[in-house]
């Protein structure tokens, strides 16, 4: 009898037989799995919306898109007949009935506003129209104007009751500040109720990823980390398409403000279309463009104005308060991060300096 | 005393043989179709899993029996795939197995042990995913060689020694085995 | 020390043939690589259709804000693709295996989506690098 000194060639083979194919199923449902995200852009609040699924369908999508359209036709758009800020900017004075999203989001904003000593003001309409950098013929209006216009703005004759609001007569508000951050905010809830796992959200330009990203089990052998979603930051300086940095996140909300989004220019001079609620006119702070991170959209949107009208150092204050996190891009093409950034961003142009 | 020199083959016995390596090409076959799109391939290009099985019968049923093999399988496709997915699958499997053929049988590097039958995996595979490229080229008249050239290249090295270590070590056993079957 | 590594890869039957062999084939893919058109940085994203190899059609994808849906019909069967910003997917088909609708969305350059028997090709061509990012915050 022969003694066999090592597993017979029979045995190995079958086991490496059973192992190919195993291996084959493992990487068929490993590639099929990975496919599943469903992708979507429309358009709705006169913006851009792209949305990335995992879990969802066309169906989740399009009830996504529903929602935000329902925030900005019913609730939030200045312009739109109907409109519960319409209506109050339109009956200014009187108490109205608002949509509970609305009252939410009020409620939301003028917190922010207090606690930013108003720096954040959603009761700007009147300057903002004065300016008219939304529409065809933006001008620098005279001291005059502006002053009458800022003696509107008063937010403490603002009410907000249960679902019930009020503004001073003859006040304007303009919720531009914070809507797209809403918006998103109301495509990841309703995302998160019709069972979506994960999703990258996309509302003009503010950002907010849902859950963890999902890579196929083989990638995320090698790569387990839990900051996944990767968001690029717009060069300011740039066309619309450039990014000068991209940073990994978890299920945050990002938001951006700067001075190359809306503008106009008389005489050689830029003017923004943020204002400085103190002064009436756009912010001048030394910063180009400010991005920042937090754990709601609306969050993102209203500090990225506060951070871009106050400048680098006096925000780091009210962003520290909120556990937010901020890059914050100056003339020179330098770029200055918050601590929890630092690890995880990565300037992909090299015109821009970390500092 | 007359013993006659040529043994018969026992026909059932190799008819099962058949058998069982056409399903088990089909098979492969079937389960690489449902990999929708291969990272870096042309769309329609296949992995070649099959390949291996006929490569194994080459190395004991000889050109004929692998050739009815490799037809079986190919039929197979043909009938569930469509004909454009098949013509750039069956493209590669032709050079996949002219190439396998001539190793084996022909020249020195096979017989006389410079490179066992990873080796030929490796060309053979080389060759199947070159020859698809080609085809795709041909059939939808645009041109993105340069584009797949590269990973098709390095994925036929990979996949080559994989299903080329599988070999060396099955072959001689199954030979053997089957030699005993056949000719009994 | 090579020595050493041969022996143990003719445990698994590999001879100093094979490794030549794989050397190089892995040479050669690495110098195909190098002789690869570049792919370039930041010129304008196209979506381009080719049908029997001429081109029929050549969409901006970049400068797309509303996505549209645009029927081709070519001998009598037709698709239907689904311009995005940025992406471009057969959303519909007459073909039979509809490969090309299981394929989805294409946005990297040079990524393609092909309908074999109505012998259309939809290639991405231009676009910035795939930097690998799921959003763009501006």
């Amino acid at each position: 009898m022969s003694k066999r000194s090592k597993p017979s060639s029979k045995s190995i083979t079958t086991f490496a037989f059973v192992a190919v194919i195993l291996l084959l199923i493992v990487i068929v449902t490993d590639i099929q799995g990975g496919k599943k995200a469903y992708g979507k852009s429309s358009s709705a609040m006169g913006a851009s919306v792209f949305l990335t699924l995992c879990g969802g369908d066309e169906k989740v999508a399009d009830a996504m898109i529903e929602a935000v359209k329902h925030l900005d036709s019913d609730c939030l758009s200045p312009t739109i007949q109907g409109s519960d800020v319409f209506n109050l900017n339109a009956n200014s004075g009187q108490p109205l009935k608002v949509n509970a999203e609305t009252a939410d989001v009020l409620k939301k904003a003028v917190e922010i506003s207090k606690k930013s000593d108003f720096t954040l003001n959603i009761a700007l309409g009147q300057l903002i129209r004065l300016w008219g950098i939304d529409g065809d013929n933006p001008r620098v209006p005279s001291a005059e104007e502006i002053e009458a216009a800022l003696n509107t703005a008063d937010m403490s004759r603002i009410f907000i009751d249960g679902n019930t609001a009020s503004i001073g007569a003859g006040q304007l508000i303009d919720l531009g500040a914070v809507g797209k951050g809403a918006a998103c905010d109301i495509a990841a809830e309703t995302a998160k109720r019709l069972g979506v796992k994960a999703a990258s959200i996309s509302v003009g330009g503010s950002v907010t990823f849902v859950g963890q990203k999902s890579v196929s089990g083989l990638k995320s052998l090698f790569g387990g980390s839990e900051l996944l979603w990767s968001v690029g930051i717009r060069d300011p300086f740039g066309s619309v398409n450039d990014t000068f940095a991209s940073v990994k996140v978890g299920p945050v909300s990002i938001s951006t403000s700067g001075n190359y989004e809306k503008y106009f220019e008389e005489n050689g001079v830029r003017y923004h279309h943020i204002f400085d609620p103190k002064t009436g006119y756009p912010s001048d702070s030394g910063l180009v463009s400010v991005t920042v991170f937090s754990d709601s959209g609306l969050l993102s949107d209203a500090l990225s104005t506060v951070a871009f009208v106050l400048g680098y150092e006096k925000s780091l204050p009210i962003l520290k308060e909120y556990s937010a996190e901020a890059v914050f891009v100056f003339p020179d093409k330098t770029v200055r991060v918050t601590d929890g950034i630092k690890e995880s961003i990565t300037i992909t142009d090299s015109e821009f300096t970390l500092i | 005393m007359n013993k006659s020199t040529k043994q018969k083959p026992n026909y059932p016995m190799l008819i099962s043989i058949y058998g069982i390596l056409s399903s088990l090409a089909i098979c492969l076959s079937y389960l690489e179709s449902l990999i929708p799109q291969i990272p870096f391939f042309p769309p329609g290009a296949k992995l070649g899993l099959s390949n291996v099985i006929i490569l194994l019968s080459l190395t004991f049923l000889g050109i004929k029996g692998s050739l009815f093999i490799f037809l079986a399988k190919s039929l197979f496709a043909l009938l569930t795939r469509g004909v454009f997915a098949f013509l750039i699958g069956f493209s590669g499997g032709v050079g996949a197995f002219a190439v396998s053929v001539i190793l084996l049988y022909v020249g020195r590097l096979y017989k006389r042990g410079y490179i066992s039958l990873a080796g030929v995996s490796i060309i053979s595979a080389a060759v199947f995913n070159v020859f698809q490229l080609i085809a795709a080229v041909i059939v939808t008249g645009t041109n993105f060689l340069s584009a797949y050239l590269p990973f098709m290249l390095f994925a036929s090295v990979v996949s080559g020694l994989i299903t080329g270590i599988i070999l060396n070590l099955s072959a001689p056993t199954v030979k053997k085995s089957a030699a005993k079957l056949i000719l009994r | 020390m090579i020595k050493d590594r041969l022996t143990e890869l003719n445990k698994a039957g590999i001879k100093k043939g094979d490794v030549i062999i794989a050397l190089i084939l892995v040479l050669a893919s690495f110098l195909a690589l190098l002789y690869s058109p570049g792919s370039s940085d930041s010129t304008e994203k196209y979506a381009i259709l080719y049908h029997k190899g001429e081109e029929i059609d050549r969409i901006n994808l970049d400068s797309i804000d509303n996505p549209y849906e645009k029927p081709y019909i070519l001998n009598g069967l037709k698709a239907i693709i689904r311009y995005e910003k940025g992406s471009a997917a057969f959303i519909y088909s007459d073909c039979r295996d509809k490969l090309c609708i299981e394929r989805g969305q294409i946005k990297g350059q040079a990524d393609a989506s092909v309908c074999l028997p109505l012998n259309l090709v939809l290639i991405i061509e231009g676009g910035e690098r795939e930097k690998d990012m799921d959003a763009v915050v501006y």
